[in-house]
């Protein structure tokens, strides 16, 4: 439970961070197990604090720097009660809140290094051995604001000499708020002419607010991130659906121009299409001239007398559609295989045959070859 | 706009979400419903103005085609849709079928350098020799005249006697 609660902050007055003064905490280098599983450093550091303190977890503001691989953890916690109501609302709107030094532990430098940050009123020496990305040694003193320097030399050179086994310190001024970004690394921070940056997943850990109000922000942050990102996306439905419709009219104007277009040339080609089949039906007038005579021959050679042709007429010019009755049914199907043998014709097809009153009536399509219809040139 | 956006309540944010959403849907689901027809009849028109284009470019072949299809014909001889129907007249007169001829001009398929004129002849109760001789008169003006369709129908009051619908087509050259 929460004795300072946070509330939402209107995106318009959130800040990216809250540095605060390093000598309000108390700052431990707590060793790890071997083999620590990242899931398992926050009840490792939980359960060091409650050890170190007279207090439970739940009354303290703390934060912890780990790095994977790292056999160290950097926990560093204040009361909760040292910062007012006020300070938790303006903490409220910040995206972290931490001290001052932890803005610069993202150095993590790969080889031993020493800083002395130096606040408004505090100085912290920080020491990497270089063996892993935690420090090895963070030490911070409170100083007046209106110090005389000597009394901040003797400050800085107390903790100097607790850097004994690190290289020469280098003096930084301690970050500003204002100077805060979100970078190609993450949450960045300059440091002198370095640049401290942290992960998504030290993120919260490096922040000393209440971890469960944490969490529930991180959750909100994923919900407004998604529903953000549906709102772009619809947005860009509506876009491409705009873009769409002009393509859509710029494409009707086209199509009507196309459209104009072939109805302009469509008397000349169909006047050119009428033309091929003009010709072709006067070549066909000379060559492949229409024999309906000489398609009764052919039919009537094989005709047996009890069959009477009602109806002839041509389709086309080698197919011939009898209608014609009988009185003996069996005659029509030998009729029809009598036409299949003969060699002037192709196909015979036996269409509707009905039977009323003992005469059956049929329809036969003969479908002639061409060059049993041949006509003698043209004279 | 972000900004407005994360600074309103959650109920506001997925409201303002569905809305754009509900829009955007509806928007896009009625452009593509005009794009599907836009689609279809842009193929049509693609497919019409193929054809034409197709007929175009075959333009002087195709003349030189039906150039050379009436080369071999006098246009002295071809006919006109008045003369076919008197001609018709003059054979069922020699074969003594006059009257029992009716004939009828169906129309004439004009090209630039000639037209083909239609007409149907309907003879009734005629018997089989006129008949011969009437189809072999018309076979004589090949290619002048062409027969195109051709149906006989026995009379049922008398079999003897029989009904012959033709479509008889002439050649008329245009110049």
């Amino acid at each position: 439970m929460s004795v300072l609660p946070i509330t939402k902050p209107s995106a318009s007055t959130r800040k990216r961070a809250v540095l605060l003064a390093d000598h309000a905490f108390f700052i431990r280098v707590v060793p790890l197990a071997e083999g620590t599983l990242p899931a398992e450093v926050p009840g490792q550091v939980e359960l060091a604090l409650e050890g170190l303190t007279p207090f439970s977890v739940a009354q303290l503001c703390y934060g912890y720097f780990a790095a994977p691989g790292a056999n160290r953890v950097l926990v560093y916690a204040a009361y909760r009660r040292k910062f007012t109501v006020e300070d938790a609302a303006a903490w409220a709107e910040a995206d972290v809140v931490l001290p001052a030094f932890a803005a610069c532990l993202g150095l993590a430098p790969d080889h031993p290094r020493a800083l002395l940050v130096a606040g408004a009123d505090f100085i912290t020496a920080i020491g990497w051995d270089g063996r892993t990305a935690v420090p090895a040694i963070v030490r911070t003193r409170a100083v007046e604001a209106d110090a005389p320097a000597d009394t901040r030399a003797v400050v800085e050179a107390e903790l100097t000499a607790q850097l004994k086994d690190f290289p020469t310190p280098v003096k930084v001024a301690a970050p500003a708020e204002t100077l805060s970004r979100i970078g190609d690394r993450g949450l960045e921070f300059p440091v002198g002419d370095l640049v401290s940056g942290f992960t998504s997943t030290q993120f919260d850990a490096i922040d000393v607010r209440d971890k469960a109000d944490l969490a529930a922000r991180r959750r909100d942050r994923a919900r407004d991130l998604f529903l953000w990102r549906a709102f772009l996306g619809s947005a860009a439905a509506i876009g491409v659906a705009v873009l769409l419709q002009l393509g859509l009219q710029g494409g009707q104007l086209w199509l009507k121009s196309q459209g104009m277009r072939a109805a302009a040339q469509a008397p000349a080609a169909r006047k050119i299409e009428t033309e091929m089949n003009l010709a072709n039906r006067i070549e066909e007038l000379s060559t492949r001239r229409l024999m309906p005579i000489r398609m009764l021959e052919i039919v009537n050679e094989k005709r047996p007398r009890t069959i009477q042709f009602l109806r002839t007429a041509t389709k086309g010019l080698y197919d011939l559609e009898i209608e014609g009755q009988t009185n003996t049914t069996p005659d029509v199907f030998n009729y029809q295989a009598a036409l299949k043998d003969l060699p002037a014709c192709e196909r015979v097809v036996l269409g509707q045959t009905t039977d009323r009153g003992g005469i059956t009536h049929f329809t036969l399509t003969v479908t002639f070859k061409p060059e049993a219809l041949r006509p003698a040139p043209p004279s | 706009m972000k900004t407005f956006f994360f600074s309103r309540h959650m109920r506001e944010k997925i409201l303002l979400t569905m809305l754009l959403a509900l829009v955007g849907l509806v928007w896009l689901g009625r452009v593509g419903r005009s794009a599907r027809v836009f689609l279809l009849e842009w193929r049509a028109n693609a497919a019409v103005l193929a054809t034409q284009q197709q007929w175009l470019n075959n333009r002087a072949g195709i003349e030189a085609a039906a150039a050379k299809s009436i080369a071999h014909l006098d246009p002295a001889r071809t006919f006109s849709s008045p003369r076919l129907l008197g001609e018709l007249s003059t054979i069922a007169d020699q074969v003594g079928v006059r009257n029992n001829t009716a004939s009828e001009i169906l129309g004439t398929e004009p090209t630039n350098q000639f037209s083909v004129n239609t007409v149907q002849v309907a003879v009734r109760n005629a018997d089989l020799p006129s008949l011969l001789n009437f189809y072999g008169e018309l076979d004589k003006r090949a290619p002048y005249i062409g027969l195109e369709q051709f149906s006989l129908t026995v009379n049922p009051a008398n079999p003897s006697l029989l009904n012959a619908v033709m479509r008889v087509s002439s050649v008329e050259i245009n110049r």
